[in-house]
């Protein structure tokens, strides 16, 4: 299952609507038109709004919005806002704290510099006994960035003698370059309640081109929207003095906030909203099949291979065989190039001093010796190509934080990342020589199961990266301790890490040194076991060998149980004894969501002292949850001898929240089961010396 | 920050500036085009041993500080570091502040790449950056200028030089020479103009006398400055309460800042800067008879003031130069209800005054330990108000209170902190200094210590154990003093989804498989009554089952867990507040089951602090009873294995079982 079909219900049907004809391509040219009077009427509060004290269904919420609105008229090159917002706690008064970015001085494809200012700004703050207190103070500008080609400026404000139960509105409107037209964006939900609002575009009526020279002629929409509400496009007629406007309305009502959970799928980019472009295509298919073209015929222009690159890269596949040593031998020759996405970006003028030109090709990038996660994802490709395989670039999204929609016509906030496919044996295999140390035919777990763009022979295609089983990440922890008749233990604890868990150990070690490895692996342990057990890293064998395990060791030593008088009481598993509780609500609204599956394998031994011997020991458990996910804990003791076993594996990323319960009973299951303890007895004296820190 | 002080540390990014000085006593012609000799001088140096964790070094930080005729400084700064590690790269940012009041006049920054090639930014490769809007600032004209050099990796070099007019008002310049990292070569120098004379004030180092350069030129150097390493250190002081430092006041003839590098100066100066902000208007006046109408006592009237700055005028910050320093009129805070730390101050102050009772600002620094009471200077980041008791006055609502020199009691209030109660003092200022602000009588004070009977978590309750360890019951929960601000605010700012997520967080700690049902809270807003919070909790699992043995944890819940770590200690130990804590647990055991083993009982008093727990059979019902206080906010660093041991007994104890074994 694709992570979009979680969604889909949510998304309609995005939009496109072709522009009427127009007359001059206005991308260059600059108009005067008269500035816009602000409506500055205000919204006169009704008796119900002064004397609401809190949100029905919402208990506790800190504000809402009473009304909000947003109206852009791209032909006078201005956004106006309206904000209407009700104060119902303390919390609720940081609302009345406004700060309103803009960018200026960017410069686009004609070489035009953006030139946008907030203006305009009116406000006020009235009581719930109807006091209207006017904001009359100056909105400060504050500069909060600013390079040699840009300033990025905020115009910030308070309203005045804000209380809980005040309303404060404010208007204002944002002004951009007369040489602009702007499509909005429009983001109808966030983390406050709307009890109404109103969104309305109107399109410049100018014909215009891209950057590219091609003509837009059509305006088309991304939207998610509540049931029952759409998106109303009218005609209004034109006149001798003006064209016929088009307009884009959308009216709102009872939003509700933004949901937030933990273990919550990236749907952030899903809330309600709208989001516009000027366009020249006049589908999502089309718009994908062009720009999948455009992409790809510039990524084939940095990947070649040119001649360079099919020399140097039949020097690397030098003694290989088969198509798979060859590419076995180009993937560790890509991955052993710097990638500085876990470094640091070169300026050129470091490039200069080391005599090195820019990189154009996937062939300066193996001259360099290093590249960002895109540029080394293409030297791959690029080799591949040069070794005689069919080789393709996919762009994919980060879901991590993000879930592709086709339906949103936008390649760059969408597809964040390149991974590869090349042919072997006539199937296509996917590879992610863009981040470093990704064993050869895996993905890094971001990039798995979602939706991209990919190459192909007749162009590019969507295509859906390939899930990773619960086997690819895989996490054993072992303990072999000794006990001392005190009962303090000593020993080595031994971690292996593969598939996303040592990919991560791996790309830390890349952003830091060993030192600063060997700390954080440390603290990690430490962050599960008994505060009371030592542990220092003793030996990182693999660190750089990605294909093996990453194997990590640490001496421990300490106490790791709790002393009565005659007995001491050590848990049954010493790597979960600070595991939490990880869903402690009862209620779920969102599906839930993990970032991969995965395997986790305890053993814990302890030898025991002949002073002790084991009165009682876990009795074994066994859990599953609808095949999704098993876990065991089996332990056995021996006269001298004691040893859990642990196994915990979830096979699914995504659990619906109509299956929320079994998860919930599942781990409630589990995480009970990792308390248990094992019971030591011993009458000898020298078990109750452990008891020493027990003060007195 | 609310009060605005350029004194920082190369941890934090707005510290990096460098406030070091220069060996020379005339001031080279700047140039950017190539590496200087003196960065490549510094460059060719050849370091001590520094340990694996050491991530850069600065190798050079001079300064040269000019003070004009009309008063107002030039400082001059070089600065080299070397990244030795590439978790130093982030030192190899070159920032430089200023706001509306300085100037930056020059700044260059040059680098060399491991390889040995070298770099020259130039003026179109620099960016200029503002302050955030964090911890409620909403407007402040902070800014600084920054450089992303070339060649930023272990072995590289990077170095930059400016020159910044300094801010007119101030006759007061610190040279921090001790920070995160180690510092090979630094020294400071100080030019004055004729007539002129200064003083030095020196925090977490002894003083030492300037090198007398002549003709009012005078230098002090601080070489191999080892690092303050708090990476790895629990309960650490901040950075600033044990960096070195060097607070330099000049005198200006004519001036009307008469610092004189005193408290008493300082005091002076800004009782200067203050004074005519505390301008009562008859609005102010009447809202302060309203709200002490009724009223004679003097606790009363001055609690009933100092609630309404506390909470009905909203915290955030608008500082524009010397509004960094200087509090806005109370007319003006008091019409738009909002300020910072110092506007809060000013207007309770301003209110008090129209009732009868004097309020002085009090200068305080939040980080504990920061001023130092033996070197003046304006060093600090927070305001609040000392409010004078009357002679003879006694009650047992005085809880934060201070004797000044002169015999004057005054009343410590903080109204920016929202949920500490009138007359006590939130924990990060106890046993800190602050100065207070009294004209002639200023002076440097030591805030009061609490008593640990003023932050105090309560907690009872009592439980019936099942045969299978599920455990039913209900808790009350009583808190008080900085023990339940957290909590206040959550059942005061969130909502009830927020609410709910809090408690079930907070009861995970202890139980895996849980339900909380009838939560009430009372007096959340009401900060001098205990927060009461009950519920009935469910908790499944909570006795586990090994073998004919069932093992039940008396201390059911709540912690009082100390982490301590293992570093070997060179530092003070921050303890953060003195709390008191007392938990009584009944648990009704199971038909079929008797006691076979109980945890002993603990009693340990380690001085600074006291332990005593129990865990009894009342007839069929364990009883657990457990007392843990703390009595200081500060140890040296040679209580470490005392802390430890007492972490350790409280570790124990908590984890402690009682066994039950199933009857035949």
């Amino acid at each position: 299952m694709t992570l979009n079909r979680v969604l889909k219900c949510r998304i309609e049907v995005a939009g496109v609507w072709k522009m009427g004809c127009a007359v001059a391509v206005v991308a260059m040219v600059a108009l005067c038109l008269p500035g816009v009077a602000l409506a500055d009427q205000w919204i006169t509060p009704t008796a119900e709004e002064l004397a609401m004290k809190s949100l029905p269904g919402y208990p506790g919420v800190p504000a809402m919005f009473l009304y909000r609105e947003e109206v852009t008229k791209d032909d006078l090159h201005v956004m106006l806002h309206y904000e209407r917002i009700k104060i119902l706690t303390e919390k609720g008064k940081s609302y009345a704290n406004v700060e309103l970015g803009f960018l200026n001085g960017a410069t686009n494809h004609y070489s035009i510099t953006e030139e946008n200012s907030v203006e305009d700004i009116s406000g006020r703050t009235i009581h719930p006994d109807g006091t209207v207190i006017p904001f009359k103070g100056k909105p400060y500008l504050k500069t909060m960035e600013k390079g040699p080609m840009f300033t990025y400026q905020a115009r910030v404000f308070t309203l005045p003698d804000v209380e809980v139960g005040s309303i404060i509105e404010y208007r204002y409107a944002l002004r951009y370059n007369d040489l602009f037209y702007e499509s909005p964006d429009w983001y109808l939900q966030g983390p406050l309640f709307v009890r109404a609002s109103h969104y309305m575009w109107y399109p410049t009526t100018h014909l215009m081109q891209d950057w590219e020279g091609q003509v837009i002629n059509s305006i088309s929409w991304f939207p998610v929207l509540p049931v029952g509400t759409t998106l109303v496009t009218k005609q209004l007629p034109g006149s001798s003095m003006s064209e016929p406007q088009q307009t884009y309305e959308v009216t709102l009502k009872d939003i509700p906030p933004a949901p937030e959970e933990d273990f919550m799928p990236p749907v952030r980019s899903f809330t309600y909203r709208v989001l516009f472009s000027y366009t020249s295509y006049r589908s999502a298919a089309e718009f994908w099949k062009s720009e999948g073209k455009r992409w790809s015929k510039k990524a084939n222009s940095f990947i070649g291979p040119d001649n360079a690159l099919t020399a140097a890269t039949q020097t690397v596949i030098a003694g290989a065989n088969t198509p798979e040593e060859k590419l076995h031998k180009i993937y560790e020759a890509v991955m052993g190039l710097e990638n500085t996405d876990y470094t640091r970006d070169r300026a050129r003028t470091e490039d200069k001093a080391a005599g090195l030109a820019e990189i154009r090709t996937a062939n300066d990038v193996l001259k360099h010796g290093r590249g960002d996660s895109q540029e080394l994802s293409y030297l791959f490709v690029g080799m591949a190509r040069a070794a005689g395989m069919k080789a393709y670039a996919m762009l994919v999204p980060n879901r991590e934080s993000h879930i592709f929609t086709p339906l949103w016509m936008n390649v760059g906030r969408q597809l964040t990342n390149t991974i590869a496919i090349v042919t072997i044996d006539g199937k296509d295999k996917f590879f992610g020589p863009g981040e470093r140390y990704t064993p050869y035919g895996q993905l890094q777990w971001e990039y798995t199961m979602g939706q991209g763009l990919r190459q192909t022979d007749a162009g590019t295609e969507m295509a859906i990266s390939p899930g990773e089983s619960y086997k690819d990440t895989k996490t054993s922890r072992v303990a072999n301790l000794t006990m001392a008749d005190n009962g303090i233990v000593s020993g080595i604890i031994s971690m292996a890490y593969e598939g996303a868990t040592a990919l991560y150990w791996r790309q830390q070690a890349l952003r830091g040194d060993e030192e600063g490895l060997r700390t954080e692996l440390r603290t990690s342990l430490e962050e599960t076991l008994p505060k009371t057990l030592e542990i220092k890293v003793t030996s990182i064998e693999n660190l750089k060998e990605y294909e093996k395990p990453l194997v990590v060791k640490f001496s421990a030593t300490g106490s790791i149980g709790a002393s009565t008088g005659k007995r001491l009481v050590v848990p049954a598993d010493i790597f979960t004894v600070k595991e939490g509780v990880a869903f402690p609500q009862e209620k779920r609204d969102l599906p839930v969501y993990f970032h991969y599956p995965q395997t986790v394998l305890d053993a814990v031994r302890i030898m025991l002292p002949p002073t002790m011997s084991v009165e009682a020991i876990p009795a074994d458990g066994k859990y599953s949850m609808q095949g999704q996910a098993v876990f065991s804990l089996m332990s056995t003791s021996a006269p001298s001898s004691v040893s859990v076993r642990r196994t915990y594996i979830f096979g699914e990323v995504i659990i619906q929240s109509k299956n929320f319960p079994a998860l919930r009973t599942f781990y409630s299951q589990f995480e009970a089961k990792d308390q248990e303890s094992i019971v030591l007895k011993s009458g000898s004296p020298a078990v109750v010396a452990l008891k020493t820190p027990a003060g007195n | 920050m609310l009060l605005r002080a350029r004194m920082s540390f190369e941890s934090t990014v707005w510290a990096r500036v460098a406030l070091a000085v220069a060996t020379a006593t005339c001031i080279p012609a700047l140039g950017a085009t190539s590496v200087p000799d003196w960065v490549k001088t510094a460059a060719q140096q050849v370091l001590p041993h520094y340990s694996e964790r050491t991530r850069a070094v600065v190798l050079l930080d001079e300064t040269i500080y000019t003070v004009g005729t009309d008063g107002r400084a030039t400082e001059h700064v070089r600065k080299v570091v070397k990244i030795l590690r590439p978790q130093g790269r982030e030192y190899g940012y070159p920032f430089v502040s200023f706001d509306k009041d300085s100037k930056i006049t020059s700044f260059h920054v040059w680098s060399i790449d491991p390889a040995g090639h070298e770099f020259a930014l130039k003026d179109s490769e620099m960016f200029e950056i503002g302050s955030g809007t964090g911890g409620g600032e909403l407007y402040s004209d902070d800014k600084a200028k920054v450089a992303d050099p070339p060649g930023r990796d272990p072995g590289g070099v990077i170095a930059y030089e400016y020159e910044r007019k300094e801010r007119p008002y101030l006759a007061e310049t610190t040279w921090q020479f001790q920070g995160d990292i180690p510092r090979v070569s630094q020294n400071f120098t100080l030019i004055l103009p004729v007539g002129f004379t200064y003083t030095t004030t020196w925090a977490h180092h002894p003083q030492e006398k300037a090198i007398d350069l002549e003709h009012q030129r005078y230098r002090w150097e601080q070489n191999n400055v080892p690092a303050i390493d708090l990476e790895e250190v629990s309960m650490s002081p901040s950075y600033g309460a044990l960096a070195a430092r060097m607070t330099v006041h000049y005198t200006v003839a004519g001036s009307s800042v008469p610092q004189q590098g005193t408290w008493q100066g300082i005091g002076e100066w800004y009782e200067g800067l203050a004074r005519d902000r505390t301008v009562t208007t008859p609005e102010i006046t009447a809202k302060a008879a309203e709200l002490t109408r009724g009223k004679t006592d003097f606790y009363d009237k001055a609690e009933a003031i100092g609630e309404f700055t506390q909470k009905q005028i909203r915290y955030f910050v608008i500082e524009m130069g010397i509004g960094g320093l200087q509090p806005h009129p109370a007319a003006d805070i008091f019409h738009g209800r909002y300020g910072d730390c110092k506007d809060k101050a000013t207007l309770l102050n301003t209110m008090l005054a129209t009732v009868g009772i004097h309020g002085a600002y009090l200068m305080v620094d939040s980080h504990r330990g920061l001023i130092d009471p033996d070197a003046p200077s304006i060093v600090g980041n927070h305001m609040v108000a000392a409010i004078e008791i009357p002679k003879g006055y006694e009650s047992s609502r005085l809880r934060s209170v201070v004797t000044a020199k002169t015999g004057k009691r005054y009343l410590v209030f903080d109204p920016t902190w929202e949920r500490t109660p009138f007359g006590q003092l939130e924990n990060n200022l106890q046993g800190s200094f602050g100065v207070l602000m009294e004209g002639k009588d200023s002076q440097i004070i030591e805030l009061p210590v609490l008593d640990p009977g003023l932050n105090t978590v309560r907690r009872s309750a009592s439980f019936t154990l099942q045969a299978d360890g599920s455990l039913k019951g209900s808790v009350n929960e009583q808190r008080f003093g900085d023990l339940s601000e957290r909590r206040r605010w959550v059942f005061t700012h969130d909502d009830e989804k927020e609410q709910r997520h809090y408690m079930d967080r907070n009861a995970a700690q202890d139980f895996t498989s849980f339900t909380l049902s009838d939560l009430k809270v009372e007096n959340a807003e009401s900060l001098n009554k205990n927060l009461t919070t009950t519920y009935s909790l469910d908790a499944a699992h909570f006795a586990t089952v090994a073998g004919s043995l069932l093992m039940v944890r008396p201390r059911v819940l709540g912690s009082y867990s100390l982490e301590t770590g293992r570093q070997r200690r060179e530092v003070p130990i921050d303890l953060q507040e003195t709390m008191r804590g007392s938990d009584e647990f009944d648990i009704a055991l199971p038909e079929g089951y008797v006691v076979d083993e109980l945890p002993d009982a603990v009693k340990l008093d380690v001085g600074f602090a006291s332990y005593e727990s129990s865990t009894e059979l009342r007839g069929k019902t364990l009883h657990y009873s457990r007392t843990y206080t703390l009595k200081r906010v500060t140890l040296p660093a040679d209580k470490f294995s005392a802390l430890q041991h007492l972490s350790s007994v409280i570790e124990a104890d908590e984890n402690s079982r009682a066994v039950l074994k199933r009857t035949p």
